[in-house]
């Protein structure tokens, strides 16, 4: 998992990304060396649990799925993926239009790679 | 005669003439050109020695203060050095808060929390860590407002306080942190402890001053003094970079309700909000009756956004977009209010922000035209 993270970090504007449940457990880190794993994680969940309980007041218990915060020096962008979130940090110019096709396709290969891992788990269980 | 006048200038180049230059007739120019004379011929510690004393001499000269700032940094440069080269041979717990000290002087705060924690995993019992830690927070707090660099500094310095309780500097920020937020009640309690420490010091007077000049806390009120900080602070600032300077004077009536109704009438968009700073709902357009809801839903994402972007040290919140499998709802944050766009997933994204654009083009236009 780290290594998709670092390939996508690799994209140029990217700072760095994470993966961490949604009560801000970290499961996988690949941040540039100015951003703190255990704040970062604990920040963004602060930030999702807050959105998130006003958005389903709007969209009817739905669950987020995709978050993208603008800011003056930076954006951060949300990406579902089931029971945990990856999260990017960028900077302020990045490209996102381009760049989001990258990081729907780790979100993707993070998914696949967990509910892979879960099969596996639990043929070795039987 | 050449050799007679490239003397006298090279004379008035000298530290010697600049020296009495300086005696005869004190001058900011003087000052700054024995400064530059000292810190290229002698050393650093000459310099700084001068520049102290010129500015005991102009205390208001700003230009001084910074030649001052200049040099201590070069000092604390080279200090850092020396630290770093002991600290590979025999460690001590003060070696690791003065390097903190010295990085947080040099505006490398992750440097700073990086040694500085390292100094409290060797050292658990030694304060001066603590301290440096805490003050970490509190010149970020200062640069930022944000909550969570002010609950850590006092976290820290009070750890720091419980370890050694007859440290004046440690009690003094911690002071200065509580009548910088306006917690009078605490602010009073560390006053006195400082007090009972420097009896009769100026620093201490100044900051009792201060608290005596602010307005009343309720007694016994368990106020998030760092978070009210935040808001308040958020609120001053939120003309900064990366908003839309409408200067908060959106007034409802019939413009507004039209314009945010051709926002509405977008395809796939249900609503179309402006909330105040307070969450107050000053327009609307759409399909949702039950606008109260609306209303705490749109305030609460808007200040979920604006806090955290804070917090996770990427500037101002300008906006954002939030996507479910249905929904999407577009947040912009505008000056003094927040404008909320929501709409079904059929909702073009960049249709709605060419219109939330025309929107705030408009709003300024007449505003700069009244």
């Amino acid at each position: 998992m780290k290594r998709i993270l670092e390939e996508l970090n690799r994209t140029a504007g990217i700072r760095g990304s994470m993966v961490m449940t949604q009560d801000g457990i970290m499961v996988a880190a690949a941040l540039g060396p100015d951003l703190e794993e255990d704040v970062v994680a604990a920040l963004a969940s602060a930030l999702l649990t807050t959105v998130k309980r006003s958005f389903n007041q709007i969209a009817a218990g739905e669950s987020l799925s995709e978050l993208v915060l603008t800011a003056s020096d930076g954006k951060m962008v949300f990406v579902d993926l089931g029971n945990a979130y990856l999260v990017v940090v960028a900077k302020r110019d990045l490209a996102l239009a381009a760049t989001m096709v990258e990081i729907q396709s780790a979100a993707h290969r993070i998914k696949n790679r967990r509910a892979s891992t879960v099969q596996r788990q639990t043929v070795a269980a039987r | 005669m050449l050799r007679f006048l490239r003397n006298l200038f090279r004379r008035k180049d000298t530290v010697e003439y600049l020296r009495d230059a300086w005696r005869a007739k004190p001058s900011t120019a003087v000052a700054e050109r024995l400064y530059r004379r000292l810190l290229g011929t002698c050393s650093p510690g000459a310099a700084l020695a001068f520049i102290r004393e010129a500015v005991c001499t102009f205390p208001h000269t700003q230009r001084l203060k910074e030649l001052q700032h200049q040099v201590l940094r070069i000092r604390s440069s080279e200090e850092i050095r020396s630290l770093r080269a002991a600290l590979a041979v025999s460690p001590r717990p003060e070696m690791y808060a003065r390097l903190g000290e010295l990085y947080r002087y040099l505006g490398h705060f992750e440097e700073a929390l990086e040694i500085a924690r390292e100094g409290t995993r060797r050292y658990p019992e030694s304060s001066g860590n603590y301290l440096a830690i805490g003050l970490v927070h509190y010149s970020r707090f200062l640069k930022t407002s944000s909550a969570h660099d002010g609950h850590q500094a006092e976290a820290y310095l009070r750890k720091a306080y419980a370890l050694d309780h007859n440290n004046f500097k440690t009690l003094y920020y911690l002071a200065c942190l509580y009548v910088h937020v306006g917690a009078k009640l605490m602010a009073a309690q560390c006053i006195e402890h400082l007090s009972a420490l420097m009896p009769g010091d100026s620093r201490v007077a100044d900051l009792a001053q201060r608290v005596r000049s602010q307005a009343d806390t309720p007694p016994g009120a368990a106020v998030d003094y760092f978070r009210l900080h935040e808001t308040r602070a958020m609120d001053a600032g939120s003309g900064a970079t990366g908003r839309a300077g409408l200067g908060g004077r959106l007034k409802p009536g019939k413009v507004l309700d039209a314009r945010l109704a051709a926002i509405a009438s977008l395809q796939g968009v249900r609503g179309v909000y402006v909330l105040d700073q307070h969450g107050k709902m000053i327009a609307g357009a759409g399909h949702e009756d039950d606008t109260a809801r609306v209303e705490t839903a749109v305030h609460g994402m808007l200040e979920g956004a604006r806090i955290n972007a804070r917090r996770m040290s990427i500037g101002n919140f300008s906006r954002a977009a939030l996507l479910s499998k249905d929904w999407q709802v577009f947040l912009y944050e505008l000056e003094s209010c927040g404008l909320a766009v929501l709409g079904k997933r059929t909702a073009r994204q960049d249709l709605v922000q060419r219109k939330v654009t025309e929107f705030i083009e408009e709003c300024l236009c007449e505003e700069q035209g009244a």
